[in-house]
């Protein structure tokens, strides 16, 4: 009772001149000729690929990069304690919950704010470098890859909701209050440059490898 | 009457469906497929038909009680925290508010649009698409709500924010007298409600049904 035959050589819809629209899955014949027209269905703009999808992402996620930096420089939160000032950066509040001995939340925190932008903007480095420099990896791997980026990017936000619950939270006049600082500004920038990256990204670019590569060698 | 006609259509139809990820076509048996089914692409395992012919109804009346639930969820306190008789109150769009009125209009208006607006969008237009859907009135408006839906519906970013009210509770929970007040239980409904519309009501089905029933943009 399958409802799709598994066989090992399929039919790419590009060479049958064929085009999915990424909206609504209308599948329609693009006109010769043509790199790109309107979706019969739905109206919008069908590409065989998405145009300068490396170069875009590229851009993106050098971006990324260097809004990193001041990101992790600068405070993401003032603490106002008693008239005593304290300034936190991301790594600075990770070292102190383990200070604290609160290793659960260190975790999540490095995890959502350190580690997930950093793997994420190496991780779509490297997806340009496969179809650049045309690595020869398992794809079935790679496609995997591209889809967790996809689905952990939005957890980076994890620790500018904290700082939007805590600024309201914290209010206690003289006793204690707690500010945002650039840092926020800075970090919120990068995660939604890598959000953004992640779908200029075309995937398909990483499939079109194995063609040509199986191309090459029957050649 | 028109289910059973379409049925008989079905037992007959296979469609072609272009994956998005790795541009292969696959052939899908349509009449093997029965209501809430789920088709991957065999070459990347992504996914090709997320729910097979969902019914409309429910998602239209999660829609609705999503809707109702807004303004609890989003202007009730969530949590308030009093130290030596000072006491602080957060909710939802508070936080928004005490960020702009710093001066951090960038993270404010990141945080209004991810955790208020869109889920408040996507109930919006779940609720009018399903029910234009339902009553068959296919409309410019129908097709320009679907458009957006799909353009706004990977910003959305309660799940996170329910774990920074967490985490905020637990770094918070020494300092004072915490509170966990009536809009946080509020809050975990609305989220909940938005992960099930979110995971069962797919825009694809739409458009499926509105290519079989020979409307489009062009009408």
């Amino acid at each position: 009772m399958a409802s799709i035959e598994k066989d090992k050589s399929y039919s790419i819809a590009k060479s049958a001149r064929l085009v999915g629209c990424s909206v609504c899955q209308k599948v329609m014949r693009m006109p010769v000729n043509n790199e790109q027209a309107d979706c019969t269905l739905c109206g919008s703009r069908v590409f065989f690929r998405r145009p300068n999808s490396i170069s875009q992402t590229l851009a993106l996620v050098i971006t990324g990069f260097i809004l990193l930096i001041p990101a992790n420089v600068y405070p993401v939160m003032t603490v106002l304690y008693l008239g005593s000032e304290s300034n936190d950066t991301i790594l600075s509040g990770v070292m102190s919950l383990i200070d604290y001995g609160m290793y659960g939340i260190a975790i999540i925190v490095f995890i959502a704010s350190i580690a997930v932008p950093v793997l994420k903007l190496l991780g779509l480095l490297f997806m340009v470098m496969i179809v650049k420099l045309k690595i020869p990896l398992d794809k079935k791997q790679s496609a995997q890859a591209y889809r967790v980026i996809e689905i952990i990017g939005k957890w980076s936000m994890l620790d500018l909701f904290v700082v939007s619950i805590l600024v309201t939270l914290v209010n206690l006049d003289a006793i204690a209050t707690i500010t945002a600082g650039i840092g926020a500004t800075a970090f919120s920038a990068v995660v939604v440059v890598t959000i953004i990256a992640v779908h200029t990204f075309d995937p398909r670019l990483i499939w079109d490898l194995e063609s040509t590569l199986s191309d090459k060698k029957s050649s | 009457m028109t289910t059973s006609c379409r049925n008989s259509q079905d037992s007959i139809k296979n469609e072609l469906i272009v994956c998005q990820e790795c541009d292969a076509l696959i052939t899908v048996h349509l009449a093997q497929l029965r209501e809430g089914n789920s088709v991957s692409c065999p070459r990347c395992d992504g996914h090709l038909i997320k729910h097979y012919r969902n019914r409309l109804m429910p998602s239209m009346l999660i829609a609705l009680s999503g809707l109702v639930l807004f303004y609890p969820a989003n202007f009730l306190p969530v949590m308030s925290l009093s130290v030596l008789g000072n006491s602080g109150q957060n909710t939802m769009v508070k936080g928004v508010y005490q960020l702009a009125m710093e001066g951090y209009w960038w993270m404010a208006s990141l945080v209004l649009f991810c955790s208020v607006l869109v889920p408040l969008l996507k109930f919006c237009l779940i609720f009018f698409i399903t029910l234009n859907a339902y009553l068959s009135t296919w409309s410019r408006a129908l097709m320009h709500a679907l458009k957006f839906y799909q353009k706004i519906e990977v910003w959305g970013m309660l799940d996170v924010y329910l774990i920074a009210i967490l985490l905020s509770y637990i770094k918070m929970s020494d300092m004072g007298d915490l509170i966990v007040d009536v809009g946080l239980f509020c809050f975990i409904v609305f989220l909940l409600l938005d992960v099930l519309v979110s995971t069962r009501f797919e825009p694809r089905a739409i458009w499926r049904q509105m290519d079989e029933e020979g409307r489009g943009w062009r009408q």
